[in-house]
């Protein structure tokens, strides 16, 4: 049962999103492992 | 009364954050908003080449794909590239099989080695292959100043909890590949990055590599462009009047006597069944025996001008017959066949000392009947 102590569900969920997003965007470009590409052939 | 506790640090958040991460992982790395795009024949920045290239083969190997009876994969680098793209082989297997339901996935990159191959060959269990070819030069085994044996490409794709044959450089390599391993949108992080730099800023030269060539100048105007595409067309027919091997190498633009028209590989003997390249060729096959994919290895066609090269200007002499003495001597290990395709295409079927041309080379046929000899077998 939620009690008055829960925080709003509304609000739960919207920083749920916040961090999901977030870590999505750290992921894709966090800067690191970076693969240089060198050819030397023709 | 006390005021209700902060949504940022009840768990039910991160709970519900984890759930939410799982859901766009998903939709990302399973939908066409990452494996939407199929103009992957980049003719602009060598790292755009690599980088679509490699993102081509995890599209076939990751994004669902027409349902065959008989699923074809193919490994290897530029000489299979080239001239087994899919329409070729599967217009191939269509003469010659006409009943025959049969899917390829020509899964080969640019310069890829075989420590790159036997990286590839670990997502093998996606497509459950009826066959699976093995194209393979002898350069293919070592390390040259023209690539190593793993490379970026390669380490794209590299995913698994244990090291394979050529070990990671650091702890932080491997670390790197268990979190590709367990995490689809890690795994794909530089592709996703690159498909959206590609949607927000497209190139407009990025197009799909011809189904077929009517003719050889329409090959070399689309790889080369319309100007020097007619000059390449001119200065091959001159090498056609003049079928010699400097006439050949005056075509290509090369000096004469230049050792860098083919790869520069060690002395033959430097190659045993120790050296790290045949190592790796044996995990690869000894992966494909054991989860039963039936395979063969091809010995990739060789442009038999190099014959009249015995004193070794243009490529070194002995290289090619001492590795296949070995990968022959590998395979029968895992029972695996070798089929030798050096001799298979003649002088005039080649772009260049290496590779054979796409489509007009003919190269599918024999190539085709191959793939049906061994689905039967």
């Amino acid at each position: 049962m939620p009690s008055a102590r829960d925080p709003p569900l509304g609000a739960v969920l919207l920083r749920a999103l916040l961090y999901a997003l977030l870590i999505t965007l750290l992921v894709v470009f966090a800067p690191g492992n970076e693969h240089v590409f060198i050819y030397q052939g023709f | 009364m006390r005021p209700p506790a902060p949504a940022a640090t009840t768990p039910l958040t991160w709970v519900l954050a984890i759930a939410m991460l799982v859901v766009i992982d998903a939709a990302v790395t399973r939908s066409a908003l990452l494996w939407g795009k199929t103009n992957t024949w980049i003719q602009s920045e060598i790292d755009r080449v690599y980088v679509w290239q490699t993102y081509d083969v995890a599209r076939k190997l990751y994004s669902p794909r027409r349902p065959a009876a008989a699923r074809i994969a193919v490994l290897g680098n530029s000489r299979i590239w080239f001239p087994a793209r899919e329409a070729y082989v599967e217009r191939a297997l269509h003469t010659i099989a006409p009943d025959l339901d049969a899917r390829v996935d020509n899964l080969a990159i640019f310069g890829a080695r075989i420590g790159d191959l036997e990286i590839v060959s670990r997502h093998l269990d996606r497509l459950q292959p009826s066959l699976v070819i093995l194209a393979l030069g002898g350069a293919d085994l070592v390390p040259t100043s023209w690539g190593e044996l793993v490379n970026p490409t390669g380490e794209l794709l590299s995913i698994g909890w244990r090291d394979g044959p050529i070990p990671p450089a650091s702890a932080a390599e491997r670390v790197d590949r268990w979190v590709r391993t367990v995490w689809p949108l890690y795994r794909w992080r530089r592709f996703v990055r690159a498909r959206i730099e590609d949607r927000l800023f497209p190139t407009s030269s990025d197009t799909e590599f011809p189904d077929h060539f009517p003719s050889l100048l329409e090959y070399f105007e689309f790889t080369n462009g319309r100007q020097r595409g007619a000059m390449l067309d001119q200065t091959y027919a001159r090498w056609r009047r003049e079928p010699t091997l400097e006439g050949f190498v005056r075509y290509l633009g090369g000096s004469e006597g230049r050792f860098g028209l083919t790869e520069p590989v060690p002395p033959p003997e430097s190659l045993t069944l120790e050296s790290p390249g045949m190592i790796a060729l044996d995990q690869l096959l000894a992966r494909l025996s054991d989860e039963s994919f039936p395979s063969i290895v091809l010995l990739m066609p060789e442009n038999p001008l190099l014959d009249d090269d015995p004193t070794g200007r243009y490529h070194r002499p002995g290289f090619s017959e001492r590795a296949a003495e070995l990968i022959r001597e590998v395979a029968a290990r895992h029972h695996i066949r070798v089929v030798d395709g050096r001799r298979w295409m003649s002088a005039d079927r080649f772009a260049d000392l290496v590779h054979v041309f796409p489509d007009l080379s003919g190269f599918q046929e024999p190539f085709a009947r191959e793939i049906v000899n061994a689905l039967g077998s």
